[in-house]
C-alpha cells in the first residue's frame, strides 16, 4: 500500500484528537495540584497589610470565584483558558497570558541554542566513536559524557560562573537582555546557561547515537550494503545514518519537551527570565493563577512537541502503519 | 580452469574467552558456470568462509589470519578496502539468509537495486531505474513498475529474496554466493527461488556457491559439494558420488538423519550422537572423533589428511570411507 496524503491526514487528525484528550487530563491534574498546594490565594491577594476582616476575605474570595464549588471553578477556569484568558497575576495584577507570551520566546531561545549546540557536537562524536567501539576516541568520550551526565546542572553552572565571570571576567554572570535590544549582550548572557543545558544534552545525545549506530551497523541491511560494493562512506552516512536518525528524532523531541519544563534551575541561576524563571518566581510568591497557567503551558508544549515528533517520524519511516 | 580457488583459508574470531577457529585451513575450487554446495550444520564455518571471500567478516572480532582466495588468479585477500569494493556486488555478489532484514527499510526497493548499477556501472538515475524495473521483471516480481517505488515492508519474504537476487545479479557477476537463501522461506517459495537461481545461472552463466544445511537443496541444485565440520572441509566431490557413496562418517550420519516416507512411522529418527565441540577448545585429533562410531586410537591424536576415495571424491578420514556404521 502506498501512503497517500489522505491516510497521513487521517493519522494526523487521530493523533491530534488523542492529544486533546491528554491535555484535558493535564488541566484536571494541574487544577487539582494547585488547589492542594499549601497557602491561601485569597490571603496572598489581600497581602499582609490589607483589610484582614472576614467580610473583605469573603468579598475577595467571591471576586476570585473561590466561593463556588470546586468543579464549577474548574469549568470556569477552562472556559477562561479556552477564550485565551489566563487571569491576572496576584502579585502585580498583570495579565498572565501576556506575561507567558513574553516568556516563551526567552526560554525557547535558550533551549534551541542548547539543543542545536548539543546536536551539532553529538552527531559527529557519537557516530565516530561507534565506528571504532573501544577505541581511543570512544573511551575518552565515555569518560567525558559520564562526567557531564553525573554533574547536576546548577553545579556545572556555578563552576562556569566562577570560571568565566569571576576568574576570567569574560562573561556577565547573570541577567537577560532581549536580542532585539542588544544582540551582543544577549549572546554573551546566553553562552553560560546554554552551555550548562547543552553539555548535558550533548552527553545524552552522544551516548544515544553511539549505541544506536553500533546496533544499526550490526544489522543485516548494512551487511547487504557492504556486499553490494558501496564505499564505506555511503554505507555509514547514507544507509546507517538514516536509520539512526529515525530514532534520534524521537530522542531529541523528548529532550526538547523535557527542557520546556526543565530549565527552571538554570534560568534561575543565570537570571535568564524565561518561562522556568517565571514559574519559580510565581511559586515563591504564591501566585497561583500564574503557576497554574505556567504549568499548563509547559504541559501543552510537551504534548505539541510529541505530536510533531510523531508526525515527523511517520514522514521519514515508511514502516509506521498509518492505520 | 578454476574461476575461484580458496587455499588454506583461516578465519579466526578473537575474544576474551579465547580464539575460535571458525575456518581452519579450508581449500576448495569453483569452476566457471558450476553450482557448488557448501554443506554443514550451524556454526561449522560455512557462512564465515563465504563472508571471508569478500572480506565481509566483521572485524573485530573476526580476522582472516591466513590463506588465499584466488579469483582469476588474483588474491582477493590482498586487496585494499577500495579495491575489494570494486569486486563486491559487481563481479562477486552475495545474498543472505534473512530476506526480511537484509533490505534497508528506509529506502525503496528501486533505490537499493539502483545503487550497485550506479556505483559499478556508472549509470545515470533514469537508466538505472529502467534497469531496476527490468531486473525485477527477470526475477519474477509482478507489477515491477509499481514495486520499484515501494519500501521493503510492503513485500513478502519471498518477494524480498527475489529483490535481493535482482540486486545481486544486476551487474552480471561471475560468482554469486548464496548464504542459505531459502532457509527463511516456506517450501513452495523455496522451490521457486531455487528454480530462479538455476535459470539465472543458465542465462547469465554465473557460478554459484550455495551455502546450506539442507541436503535436499544440494541434491536439487548443485553439481558438486563440500561438507564442512568445525571449520574444516571433511569431504568433497560430485553430488551424486557423495549421496551414493558418502565416505566420511559425518556425511553418512547427515544422510541417514533425513527421514524417509518409507520409514516405519514408529521408529525413532536417527541423529548423530553427542554434539559439536566448542570451537575454542577443539580436540587434538579429528574433530568428529567424539561423535564417531568408527573412532580409532589415531583419530584422537591426529587429524587425517586429504585422501581420494575415487576421482574427485576427497575425504579426511583414516578409514578412507571404509566405515559403514549401521
Amino acid at each position: 500500500m502506498q501512503r497517500s496524503g489522505a491516510s497521513i491526514l487521517k493519522y494526523s487528525l487521530k493523533r491530534i484528537g488523542l492529544s486533546v484528550l491528554v491535555l484535558l487530563l493535564v488541566t484536571i491534574i494541574v487544577f487539582a495540584a494547585v488547589r492542594m498546594a499549601p497557602g491561601d490565594p485569597v490571603l496572598t491577594k489581600i497581602g499582609p497589610y490589607g483589610d484582614q476582616s472576614q467580610e473583605n476575605y469573603d468579598r475577595i474570595a467571591a471576586q476570585m470565584g473561590l466561593d463556588q464549588p470546586v468543579f464549577i471553578q474548574y469549568f470556569i477556569w477552562i472556559g477562561q483558558i479556552l477564550s485565551g484568558d489566563f487571569g491576572v497575576s496576584l502579585r502585580n495584577g498583570a495579565d498572565i497570558g501576556d506575561l507567558i507570551l513574553q516568556k516563551i520566546p526567552v526560554s525557547l531561545e535558550l533551549i534551541i541554542v542548547a539543543l542545536v549546540f548539543a546536536i551539532a557536537i553529538a552527531i559527529p562524536l557519537g557516530t565516530k566513536s561507534a565506528l571504532k567501539p573501544g577505541g581511543g576516541l570512544d573511551q575518552t568520550l565515555t569518560v567525558l559524557t559520564t562526567s557531564a551526565l553525573a554533574m547536576p546542572g546548577f553545579c556545572l553552572g556555578l563552576l562556569f560562573i566562577v570560571l568565566f565571570s569571576v576568574q576570567l571576567g569574560w562573561l556577565p554572570p547573570n541577567g537577560y537582555i532581549s536580542f532585539a535590544q542588544n544582540p551582543v549582550e544577549n549572546i554573551r548572557l546566553l553562552i553560560m546557561p546554554a552551555l550548562t543545558l547543552g553539555l548535558f544534552e550533548m552527553a545524552v545525545f552522544t551516548r544515544f547515537l553511539r549505541s544506536e549506530t553500533i546496533s544499526v551497523l550490526g544489522s543485516n541491511y548494512i551487511r547487504t550494503a557492504r556486499a553490494k560494493g558501496l564505499p564505506q562512506k555511503k554505507v555509514y552516512y547514507k544507509h546507517a545514518f538514516k536509520n539512526t536518525l529515525v530514532t534520534f528524532v524521537t530522542v531529541v523531541g523528548n529532550e526538547f519537551a523535557t527542557l520546556m519544563g526543565g530549565t527552571i534551575i538554570t534560568e534561575q541561576l543565570f537570571g535568564w527570565s524565561g518561562l522556568g524563571w517565571f514559574i519559580y518566581q510565581s511559586v515563591i510568591n504564591r501566585d497561583y493563577p500564574a503557576v497554574q497557567a505556567g504549568v499548563l503551558v509547559i504541559a501543552l508544549s510537551f504534548v505539541v512537541i510529541n505530536l510533531v515528533v510523531d508526525l515527523v517520524y511517520t514522514a521519514i519511516d515508511p514502516r509506521i502503519k498509518l492505520s | 580452469m578454476n574461476l575461484l580457488e580458496v587455499k588454506d583459508l583461516e578465519t579466526h574470531f578473537f575474544s576474551r574467552a579465547g580464539v575460535a577457529k571458525a575456518v581452519d585451513k579450508v581449500s576448495f575450487n569453483l569452476e566457471k558456470g558450476e553450482i557448488l554446495g557448501v554443506v554443514g550444520e550451524s556454526g561449522c564455518g560455512k557462512s564465515v568462509t563465504a563472508m571471508s571471500i569478500l572480506q565481509l567478516v566483521k572485524s573485530p572480532p573476526g580476522k582472516i589470519v591466513g590463506g588465499e582466495v584466488l579469483f582469476e588468479g588474483q588474491n582477493l585477500l590482498a586487496l585494499s578496502e577500495e579495491e575489494i569494493e570494486k569486486v563486491r556486488g559487481n563481479r562477486i555478489s552475495m545474498i543472505f539468509q534473512e530476506p526480511m532484514t537484509s533490505l534497508n527499510p528506509l529506502f525503496t526497493v528501486g533505490e537499493q537495486i539502483m545503487e550497485p548499477l550506479r556505483q559499478h556501472r556508472g549509470m545515470d538515475k533514469n537508466a538505472a531505474k529502467a534497469e531496476a524495473v527490468k531486473l525485477l521483471t527477470d526475477v519474477g516480481i509482478p507489477l515491477p513498475e509499481e514495486r520499484v517505488d515501494e519500501y521493503p515492508n510492503a513485500l513478502s519474504g519471498g518477494m524480498r529474496q527475489r529483490v535481493m537476487i535482482a540486486m545481486a545479479l544486476c551487474c552480471r557477476p561471475e560468482i554469486l554466493i548464496a548464504d542459505e537463501p531459502t532457509t527463511a522461506l516456506d517450501v513452495t517459495i523455496q522451490a521457486q527461488i531455487l528454480e530462479l537461481m538455476k535459470d539465472l545461472r543458465d542465462d547469465i552463466g554465473t557460478s554459484i556457491i550455495m551455502i546450506t544445511h539442507d541436503l535436499g537443496v544440494v541434491a536439487e541444485l548443485c553439481e558438486r559439494a563440500v561438507v564442512m565440520y568445525c571449520g574444516n572441509i571433511i569431504e568433497s566431490g560430485a553430488v551424486e558420488e557423495i549421496f551414493k557413496h558418502p565416505a566420511h562418517p559425518y556425511t553418512q550420519g547427515l544422510l541417514k538423519a533425513i527421514p524417509k516416507l518409507t520409514d516405519d512411522s514408529n521408529s525413532k529418527l536417527y541423529n548423530i550422537r553427542g554434539s559439536v565441540p566448542n570451537l575454542m577448545d577443539l580436540p587434538k585429533g579429528c574433530k568428529f572423533a567424539n561423535r564417531c562410531d568408527c573412532c580409532m586410537d589415531q583419530c584422537k591424536t591426529s587429524m587425517p589428511d586429504e585422501t581420494f576415495v575415487s576421482k574427485g571424491h576427497m575425504v579426511r578420514c583414516f578409514r578412507n570411507g571404509g566405515c559403514e556404521n549401521e
